[in-house]
């Protein structure tokens, strides 16, 4: 909604700047966005008159002006064809500036000085009206003089006030009227009526000719009230410069006169008008009906339009000539031969207008007005001075037979006012008597000012005010917000405190950190393709993702199954800006759907929605700690240090011990992957990225990744540790080296060691991995250090000689290894 | 990607001076003692009144510059008094209980408390800019 100052005035005496004024608004909740002061920088343009027009004696494209500005006769060239003696126009001074910030000065143009320049409305940022080429025509009137400072004639210091208007003010602000009634109920102002026009046609019998129709309102649910004002004798042509630059400023633009009335007053008033062309409406009624099933209509825009049974339409006796509120038919539309008009004013129902604007794509100002809910009361006071103000600067007849069809009496709403409760909501002691009279300055009247309970009648103009809790909304507006008393909470703010989940997924957090990876937070959507990249095997649940019905874009086609994808194109991101060594997690749910692939999406949906877990994934690409002098065999991050990770993560949120098995997934490096494990529980996989998927993200290899499932690890952790005393008894440490085929995995070669050593093999540590010569190819040497421990006793040599030669034969017999000591 | 933050808070008693001292409260320990707020009243469709939060610019400290369109003012979050129909749906009776509610994108007020103009920058996900946190 763009209002302008000067037109607000009008109604309200403002004594703040537009941008005081604006800050105000804004802080009694309606936004102003901006305030625009388009003819900001004119100065030095005044009224002049044409007073002779001589040709240019090298050419022929040019003419000489004299220009009576008021000080004296000045020369002026001109290529404008409209220039012509006795005219009045807009002239520009020696000195003058224009609103595009340009600098008039003394010219040449062939050889003949120019002293100024006579100017079109395009160079005053003003609208051009149809048909008008060259100098900005103003119209002859009384008062008129040479030297009148344009800026007072035309209002150029006016500024517009942009307002973003939030529903509830929707609205009774959508009009300058309404705006001066928050104005006026702000700064405890009156009211007044408008300075440029009368209010009420003078009225006279009807001619006879066109004859008047019957207004007939045969769907009273959709409109509640129809005026009718009917007028004839009047010249259509461009209206007044001052009523186009309103119109202009508001956003509108111009047409003929009886158009733009009816804009002008829409935008003054806030109730939509329609001109219909009265000598091409049939009788012998007019008024709005349902549409029925097939009709059709043309509308102003050339359009044939189907109508869809039940939309409200204003029709003659043949058919449908505009649907209601939103645009009227081309076959009755205001044209320069209209010579009379059935002006319409009438209460739309919102739902019904913004239904059929939407259908059609046709919304408007008018619609959206409608659709908003216009001042039920107000029909006749619009269709009053839309009639008053095309006699006056159209000329005419305004006839003294009024239609005004309301099915239901038009009655304003009544409200039960509880004063003491709306303080209470408040937070504030007031006494009725201030409630009331608060409520009183946005025109809610109370039966009994001084009584606690009592009942107040809301004004038509504010059909958002529809229940007690809304005069709660006017009360503290009025009051002010900001000034109502701050009251702590019962109890105080306290200190921010986790739950035991959130402290465990924060230390998991930290935990990665700590392993030398960053924190990422990526989309919850990705490109399905993604998942093709993957190379997932058509029966693994992952390749049946969740997908979006309607995406906004292709990158937002299914809710992601796994996290690994997201990473890598973190990782592909930071090598494109050339950062290519990184390490990122990243804790965020994954999707999936129900197994019979019929997850349900919302509320109210009887199905069961989709699973959702939380997963812990990282992904490295480079050494998991920056390079430095004092590491000199710094290496990438591989299969181990993806291990490293999640066994961290697993022992230091006390979740227990991984186990470790061999991991078949398609997109990971075959026998460098492994799945973990927690008890019986999968807790996800481990691995370094398969080749074929690193290049389809333009990654080099390696890189090593993993994903587990938080949710599941998190059950399993334990706020804190089980503790039991250090070993009294010493401890016995025996090596072990032995050459395996290269299938065998380490945790096989562990649990193999521990179920031959029992109880008293108290830890295993790999501590060598090594392959080449003498070890056979396909092979590979793996060396540990196991220690031996009694808790309850010191162990003997032949002991430990005893367990660990049972623990060499496990080696030996069950996995073929060949001990090398 | 929308991230949003909410909170609700029914009892009985509950004030527009118990919201309007825990908005403040918030804004005092999300960006410094020193902020200064204001509310306006807005509109939501479940909260009545309702208001949105604006703190002082946390980029000028309230003269007026590029992030705050010269207002000094920044818009943080929207809240209001629990409409007595959502309380109703809650099977209390507004009569007797009442409540506040606020709600915010945890992005923007990153933003803000960050004085970072881009929010693409916090989901880039670009180590360059991830590792100054």
């Amino acid at each position: 909604m763009r209002v302008s100052y000067r037109w607000l005035s009008e109604f309200v005496p403002v004594a703040l700047s537009p941008e005081e004024l604006a800050e105000r608004l804004t802080l009694a909740g309606l936004e102003v966005e901006s305030v625009e002061r388009p003819w900001r920088l004119v100065r030095d343009v005044v009224l002049a008159r044409v007073l002779e027009v001589a040709p240019h004696p090298e050419t022929a494209r040019l003419r000489i002006l004299a220009v009576d500005d008021g000080a004296g006769r000045k020369p002026v060239v001109t290529a404008a064809p409209n220039a012509r003696a006795g005219m009045w126009t807009a002239y520009a001074r020696v000195g003058a500036r224009l609103p595009d910030g340009r600098t008039i000065g003394v010219a040449r143009f062939e050889g003949q000085e120019s002293h100024g320049m006579c100017l079109s409305a395009a160079e005053l940022a003003l609208p051009e009206s149809p048909g008008e080429a060259g100098l900005l025509e103003v119209e002859a009137e009384p008062g008129l003089r040479p030297g009148l400072p344009l800026e007072d004639f035309l209002e150029l210091d006016d500024a517009v006030i942009v307002l973003s208007l939030t529903a509830n003010y929707a609205a009774h602000c959508q009009s300058v009227l309404g705006v001066a009634r928050e104005v006026g109920a702000l700064l405890s102002l009156p009211v007044g009526r408008p300075a440029r026009g009368p209010l009420a046609p003078e009225e006279a019998p009807w001619p006879g000719e066109p004859p008047l129709p019957e207004v007939v309102v045969a769907d009273p649910e959709g409109c509640r009230r129809y005026v009718a004002r009917f007028l004839t004798g009047f010249e259509v042509r461009p209206s007044p410069l001052w009523m186009r630059r309103r119109l202009h400023a508001a956003g509108v633009r111009p047409h003929s006169n009886v158009v733009d009335v009816t804009n002008y007053v829409m935008l003054e008033l806030g109730q939509p008008l329609h001109a219909f062309d009265l000598a091409r409406l049939r009788g012998p009624s007019v008024g709005p009906r349902a549409a029925r099933a097939g009709e059709r209509i043309t509308t102003l825009d050339g359009a044939t339009r189907s109508l869809q049974a039940g939309e409200l339409v204003i029709a003659d006796g043949r058919g449908p000539v505009g649907i209601a509120g939103v645009m009227g038919g081309e076959e009755t539309e205001v044209r320069g031969d209209t010579r009379s008009v059935l002006l319409e004013s009438a209460w739309f129902h919102p739902r019904r207008v913004g239904g059929a604007a939407r259908r059609l794509g046709l919304l408007s100002e008018a619609s959206s007005r409608f659709e908003k809910g216009v001042d039920v009361g107000g029909c006749r006071q619009a269709a009053d001075r839309a009639a008053a103000l095309i006699q006056w600067i159209a000329g005419g007849v305004v006839a003294d037979l009024v239609a005004d069809v309301a099915p239901e009496p038009v009655r304003p709403r009544r409200l039960p006012l509880d004063a003491r409760a709306v303080g209470r909501h408040l937070g504030l002691s007031l006494t009725p008597r201030e409630v009331t009279s608060l409520l009183a300055r946005v025109g809610i009247a109370a039966d009994d000012p001084e009584a606690p309970c009592t009942t107040v009648t809301v004004p038509t103009y504010r059909p958002d005010v529809q229940e007690p809790v809304d005069l709660v909304e006017e009360v503290g507006r009025m009051y002010g917000l900001n000034r109502i008393p701050s009251a702590p909470l019962p109890g105080g703010a306290g200190e921010p405190s986790k739950g035991a989940r959130e402290r465990m997924l924060s230390e998991a957090v930290e935990i990665a950190r700590a392993a030398g990876l960053d924190e990422v937070v990526t989309f919850s959507f990705h490109p399905a393709e993604w998942l093709v990249r993957l190379g997932l095997r058509e029966d693994d649940p992952r390749a049946r993702p969740l997908r979006v019905k309607n995406p906004l874009s292709e990158a937002q086609e299914v809710m992601r199954p796994v996290l690994l994808p997201s990473l890598l194109e973190v990782l592909a991101h930071n090598r494109r800006v050339r950062r290519p060594e990184a390490g990122v997690f990243e804790l965020a749910r994954v999707y999936r759907d129900r197994p019979d692939g019929g997850a349900g999406v919302s509320g109210d949906d009887d199905r069961e929605p989709a699973e959702e877990r939380l997963h812990l994934a990282f992904a490295v690409h480079g050494p998991l700690a920056p390079s430095h002098f004092s590491r000199k065999d710094v290496r990438p991050a591989g299969f181990l240090e993806a291990k490293g990770v999640v066994e961290t993560v697993a022992r230091r949120l006390r979740a227990g011990e991984i186990r470790w098995t061999r991991a078949e997934e398609p997109f990971l490096h075959p026998g460098r992957a492994a799945r973990a494990w927690l008890g019986e529980e999968a807790l996800g996989w481990v691995g370094e990225v398969h080749p074929r998927v690193l290049a389809a993200w333009d990654l080099a290899e390696p890189v090593a990744a993993g994903e587990v499932d938080l949710d599941r690890l998190v059950t399993l952790a334990r706020e804190l540790p089980e503790l039991s005393p250090p070993p009294r008894h010493p401890s016995v440490a025996r090596d072990l080296a032995a050459i395996f085929p290269q299938e065998v995995t380490h945790a096989e070669v562990e649990k193999a060691m521990r179920r031959a050593g029992g109880e008293l093999l108290a830890r295993v540590e790999l501590f060598d991995v090594y392959t080449g010569e003498p070890v056979p190819p396909g092979c590979r040497s793996l060396a540990y250090r196991l220690v031996y421990q009694d808790p309850r006793r010191t162990l003997t040599d032949e002991e430990v000689e005893a367990v660990h030669a049972r623990v060499r034969a496990a080696v030996r017999d069950e996995l073929g290894g060949v001990l090398r000591s | 990607m929308f991230h949003q933050v909410e909170g609700l808070f029914v009892d009985r008693g509950v004030h527009f001076g118990h919201l309007k001292w825990t908005l403040e409260e918030f804004a005092r320990r999300m960006f410094g003692r020193e902020v200064r707020t204001r509310l306006r009243p807005s509109y939501f469709p479940f909260t009545e009144p309702s208001c949105e939060l604006d703190v002082s610019c946390t980029i000028c400290g309230g003269s007026g510059c590029r992030t705050c369109k010269g207002t000094g003012w920044l818009e943080v979050l929207g809240a209001g008094m629990v409409h007595p129909e959502v309380i109703r749906n809650g099977a209390y009776d507004p009569a007797e209980v009442s409540g506040f509610a606020f709600g915010m994108g945890p992005d923007r007020i990153a933003m803000l408390k960050y004085g970072v103009d881009d929010l693409r920058l916090f989901f880039q996900n670009d180590l360059r800019f991830l590792e100054q946190f």
